[in-house]
Parts: structure tokens; C-alpha cells; sequence
């Protein structure tokens, strides 16, 4: 076993990890040493080929079907230096202050949070979208959300020099999402931080990180280390694996005894993809997939209307059906019109991540009915936005048949049901994975206070999604770096 | 869908080296399920199709034995079971007969039944649309790397 000596190691490289070793790079001038440990590769242009299976293959943790126990959700969660930067749309929101005032993170009120989260967004070059940018399947969602007499939100986007590709949940092929990969890595790299990928940590014993570094797939880059198990000494450990890897490395390091919640608490923001048929010519895989919103639903109803458009096996999976109709909607892939609906579901501790007997992840979840009645209401809201907005028929989870034409929009309370909406038939996939180490005050209800600092280990920190004690209710990257940006901050402390 | 045309391009991935589970009798039942669930893999040319059954073999290589031998028993449990609720087998049923059989899986009340189906329909789906080559047909068109907006 090789063996490593640094002052201060980060595990994942995504919003989280990509910031802190950003933050804490200026120390390398002082001498110290940094290095970031990523599970995956390392992705120039040429490696996102915008292939939906292969990129899926070299992106995300089992190809994009890890499940949950339960087989009813599926997690999408990616690797690769960059974490899931690579993979996101570059939405920017800022946590809604009712959230942060929730977390109860008391050190600095909102408004050191939100210039934190400002001076992300300056550096990540967070603006809207012109107008002329904005493709035919986002007009349709904003005129369908006005006829309705419902406000429309337009999504800040982190992008630079994008030619609106529309494939961005397969890794930019411009590298024009401003993600860690692109704007902190590099920074943190000339500063004198070492980026090692293809390195998968196991466990954590005192000091020592025990870790395996892997052979390159598909084509990246090799890893600068040799093939093998590697022993990392770190004065200072900070982990940013993301909810379920960062749960499950605590987890193997020291079961879940010196911290009951452990892997609990975990939310996801449960989506499903709905589709429709317009009358004219969307062509939504040419653009920029994501411009809109609607949040009129988030109070009462606890869910997030967005705008997406998906590739072909994407959009396949998510039909409710099978047989000659999805054939059909498939073929009319230029007219398609599609919504995100995003379920603001509540921290519950039975939803959680354990490791099973190998030191895998699992992760129980469950779809239970509050979830299930806020789907139901999602799906109708979205089938009276595309029908407003001109749709002759959309695919509807939750009705007996497959399509639901226009002329019955006014029935929509009767044709889409609680009943008919079942999890297994209906094709759920988790958006954002969040919780399962939530910050807190005592070490009974969280795993780590409110500056990530592990509770009862003074020299590990948690810099990631898992930190958040619930859904941030908005897309989750800006207050990860906002979060790990407070890590950094106490972490620069000891040194 | 003719039995000779699924024993040819079970030959055909029977000679790929990483072939995990799509093989003999496994590819035929495959074939049969896939011909219902996605009517369009009857158009593809022997060679998309034989790629579409290695896409579901790359993926299903990440899977464990216990994984391939449930998607096994639940392709047998389908077949079997249109003898018995059908009274004749899934290829000889009618149209009708064969959404009404392949739908009591799909609207399953046990939880169990409706989760095998998703996922052996998922893969019959990744075998057809997991292929690039389909995306002109579908008209499914990106946009070039270096067009202007």
C-alpha cells in the first residue's frame, strides 16, 4: 500500500469539494500541501461526445439506474472531476431565506449567507438568458403559465459561450456550464492543490484515508497515482462526496453509534418528466433546455414546475406505457413539448442511506402518499400549461390512458388520480440528493454543527448536499457552494 | 416476429465475447417481449438490433447474477402466465390479447409485479432508443458544436 502525507485532503470534487479546495488553494503558497480525491475521471471537450448511453455509462453511478431499495426511484448522481457540475443545467438559485432561517445556522444572518451566494454568482457568470436565446420549448411553458393568469420566474443560468447544445445533463461538450470542473478546479490546480481522479475512498481510521485508485474507463485520463490502494495521512479531512457517498463513507469509517443520523434525513426532490404534443414545431433539443419556472404551487402544494427537454432513451424510460402509443409520441420528437415537475418532499428520518454488508450504498425512500398527492396536483397543473400553450395531446402519469387530449382539459381532476398514479408504473427519478450528515446544534439530531465540522471529530468536515437538515426547495448548487464556502472559511482557521 | 430471425441474431450475440445475458433461451424470451413492448425494435436492421442487445448486455454486465436470474424468472412468469390467462402463447395472442396481458403487469396492484415490468421495460426501450442512429428517424436533431445560436 502506497502511502501519502498531505495537510489537508478533500473527497469529491463537485459544488462542494470544487469550492473548498478553491478557498483553501492561497495555503499552498504557505507550504501546505492539498490534495482533492475524486471517485471519477477527468473530462476534456472531446470526452462529453453528447452520446446519451455512453455518456450516461461515463458520468453517472451505475450508468444512471442506481435505485432505491425499494425500485420505484431512480438516483441520478454523477463522478468525474467536476462532481455533478458536469452534469447539471447550470440553474442558479438562491436558497429562499424561509429555508435558511429553518437550518437555523445562527452564526451570520441571511444576508452573509446571500453574499456568499453572490460572490459565487459573479464568479460563475450567472446571468439570464437574452431573449432571442431562449428556445420554442421554453416560450410555449411561459405563454401556457400566462394564459393561465399564473407568474412565470426565468432561471439565472451560469453559462458562458453556450451555443445552446441542449445537452448539458451529458457533460458539455463546449465546457460552457461555468461548473467547478471549469472555473474553481483550475484555480485551485495553479495554486498548487493536487487533483487526483479515478481515486475511490473507502474509509476514514483516525487520520488515515484508505482509498483505491482505479484504472481509467472509457477512455480518460489515467490517474497520476498508480493503480492501487493508497493510504492518504491528513491532518484535515474534508468530505464532499455528495449525499449518499459522503453518508456512506461516515458510515464504513464509523458506523452510525457516535451519530444517530447518520444517513438520515435524506430528500431528493422526487421529478417526474411529462410530455406533450404541440400542433407546431418546438425543436427543444436546440437550445438551452431550461429558462422557466413556476413557483405558485410551492407553499401549499410543495412542488416546482420547470421546463426540460431529455433524449430519446430519457424520454422513453419515463413513459408511463408501452407498445405502439410511446412509439408514436417518440416519432414526434420535433413537436414535443416538457415539464419537470419537482416534489419539495420533507426530511423524513426514515428516508435514509445505509451501506449494506459489502459497504455499498443503499438507500431506503419512500414514495409515500403526501408525495404521491403532490405528483397528482404537479401533473395536472403541467397538463393545463401545455394545453393553454396550444398541446393537442400530452402522456399523462396518473390516467388510465396514455394520451389526454385537449378537448378534456376540463377534466383533468377526474382523468388524473391518486390511484392510478403508482409508483413502479409511473417513472420517478430523484433530482437533487440532499441530507444524510444535516448540520445542527447537538450531536443527537445532526452529524456535524452548523460549520460542518463533524460533531465528534474535530478534524473532519462535511462540504456537500448531505449537510442540508432539509430540500432546499430550489436547485441545491448555489447553497452548496455558499456552504462549503463557510467550511473553508473554518477550516482556514486551523491553519 | 419469426422464430429464425431471433435464433440468427441470437448467433450473432452469442458471438460477442461480453455477452452476459442475452444468450439462448434468455435473447428468444427477450425477443418475444421486446417485439410487444416496443413495436418499433420489429423495424430496426439485424445490426441495430444485435447493438440494441448489447446495450442492454453492457448494462446488465453491471448487474449482479442475482439481478440477470429475477429478469429471468419475470420473463418466464410473463410468457407462462399469457398460456394460462390467454390461453395460448404471447407471439400466437392477438393485438388485443397482448396489450390486455402485458398491461395486468404494467397496472399490477402488487407493487413487486409493477417494478419487474418497469424495469424489463426499460430495457426493451434502451435496446431501441438507446441508439444514436435512431435520433434522424425520430428527428431528433442536435445542434452542431460550433452552429450559432
Amino acid at each position: 500500500m502506497k502511502t501519502h502525507e498531505y495537510d489537508i485532503v478533500i473527497i469529491g470534487s463537485g459544488a462542494g469539494g470544487g469550492t473548498v479546495a478553491k478557498e483553501l488553494a492561497p495555503l499552498c503558497e504557505k507550504g501546505r500541501r492539498i490534495a482533492l480525491l475524486e471517485w471519477g475521471g477527468r473530462f476534456q471537450k472531446k470526452d462529453n461526445t453528447r452520446r446519451e448511453i455512453e455518456m450516461a455509462r461515463k458520468y453517472y453511478f451505475d450508468s444512471g439506474g442506481f435505485q432505491t431499495q425499494s425500485q420505484d426511484m431512480t438516483l441520478a448522481f454523477a463522478h468525474g472531476v467536476g462532481g455533478s457540475t458536469n452534469v447539471y443545467t447550470g440553474v442558479t438559485f438562491k436558497l429562499p431565506q424561509p429555508v435558511y432561517d429553518h437550518w437555523g445556522i445562527k452564526e451570520g444572518d441571511y444576508r452573509e449567507f446571500d453574499r456568499r451566494m453572490e460572490k459565487y454568482m459573479e464568479e460563475c457568470h450567472v446571468h439570464l438568458l437574452p431573449e432571442d436565446q431562449i428556445n420554442r420549448n421554453n416560450q410555449l411553458f411561459k405563454n401556457g403559465v400566462k394564459k393561465l393568469g399564473w407568474e412565470v420566474g426565468q432561471f439565472p443560468l451560469n453559462i458562458k459561450n453556450c451555443v445552446g447544445l441542449n445537452t448539458c445533463n451529458l457533460g458539455c461538450a463546449r465546457h460552457a456550464k461555468q461548473g467547478t470542473a471549469v472555473v474553481q478546479i483550475p484555480q485551485a490546480e495553479q495554486a498548487g492543490v493536487e487533483i487526483v481522479p479515478f481515486c475511490r475512498v473507502d474509509h476514514i481510521a483516525g487520520n488515515d484515508i484508505f482509498a483505491k485508485v482505479v484504472p481509467p474507463h472509457m477512455g480518460l485520463q489515467p490517474s497520476p497515482w498508480e493503480i492501487g490502494s493508497h493510504r492518504i495521512r491528513a491532518k484535515t479531512i474534508v468530505l464532499a462526496a455528495g449525499a449518499i457517498n459522503s453518508s456512506a463513507i461516515l458510515l464504513r469509517s464509523f458506523g452510525s453509534k457516535p451519530y444517530p443520523t447518520l444517513g438520515k434525513y435524506l430528500t431528493c426532490h422526487p421529478a417526474l418528466m411529462i410530455a406533450a404534443e404541440q400542433n407546431e414545431r418546438v425543436n427543444g433539443m436546440q437550445g438551452h433546455p431550461k429558462s422557466y419556472y413556476c413557483d405558485r404551487f410551492v407553499e401549499n402544494e410543495r412542488f416546482l414546475l420547470e421546463t426540460c427537454m431529455y433524449f430519446p432513451f430519457s424520454l422513453a424510460k419515463n413513459l408511463a406505457g408501452f407498445g405502439r402509443e410511446p412509439d408514436e409520441l417518440l416519432s414526434r420528437y420535433p413537436y414535443i413539448q416538457m415539464i419537470l415537475t419537482l416534489i419539495l418532499d420533507r426530511a423524513k428520518r426514515k428516508n435514509r442511506v445505509e451501506v449494506d454488508r459489502k459497504g455499498r450504498p443503499i438507500v431506503h425512500y419512500e414514495i409515500d402518499r403526501e408525495i404521491i398527492q403532490a405528483f397528482v396536483a404537479s401533473v395536472r397543473a403541467s397538463a393545463r400549461i401545455f394545453f393553454a400553450a396550444g398541446a393537442k395531446r400530452a402522456h399523462l402519469p396518473g390516467t388510465k390512458a396514455f394520451f389526454t387530449y385537449a378537448d378534456q382539459v376540463d377534466d383533468l381532476e377526474s382523468i388524473v388520480q391518486e390511484p392510478w398514479f403508482k409508483p413502479g408504473k409511473v417513472s420517478l427519478s430523484a433530482a437533487h440528493l440532499m441530507g444524510g450528515c444535516r448540520m445542527g446544534r447537538e450531536q443527537s439530531d445532526s452529524v456535524t454543527d452548523t460549520w460542518g465540522k463533524l460533531h465528534a471529530h474535530d478534524h473532519i468536515f462535511v462540504a456537500d448536499a448531505s449537510l442540508f437538515p432539509t430540500c432546499s426547495e430550489v436547485n441545491p448548487y448555489l447553497t452548496i457552494m455558499a456552504l462549503a464556502d463557510r467550511v473553508a472559511e473554518r477550516v482556514r482557521t486551523q491553519w | 416476429m419469426g422464430r429464425t430471425n431471433g435464433v440468427g441474431l441470437g448467433g450473432i450475440v452469442n458471438g460477442m465475447d461480453h455477452s452476459v445475458f442475452l444468450t439462448g433461451r434468455r435473447l428468444r424470451r427477450f425477443e418475444i417481449l421486446q417485439a410487444v413492448l416496443v413495436p418499433r425494435s420489429q423495424t430496426l436492421s439485424p445490426g441495430q438490433r444485435a447493438k440494441g442487445f448489447r446495450l442492454v448486455d453492457d448494462l446488465l454486465a453491471e448487474k449482479t447474477k442475482l439481478d440477470h436470474i429475477r429478469l429471468n424468472v419475470f420473463m418466464i412468469l410473463i410468457l407462462w402466465s399469457c398460456y394460462l390467462l390467454e390461453g395460448r402463447s404471447l407471439l400466437r395472442v392477438s393485438e388485443i390479447g397482448k396489450q390486455r396481458h402485458l398491461t395486468r403487469f404494467l397496472d399490477a396492484q402488487l407493487p413487486l409485479l409493477r417494478k419487474g415490468f418497469w424495469g424489463l421495460n426499460t430495457l426493451a426501450k434502451l435496446s431501441v432508443y438507446g441508439q444514436i442512429e435512431l435520433y434522424d428517424e425520430l428527428g431528433y436533431a442536435l445542434r452542431g458544436l460550433h452552429e450559432n445560436p
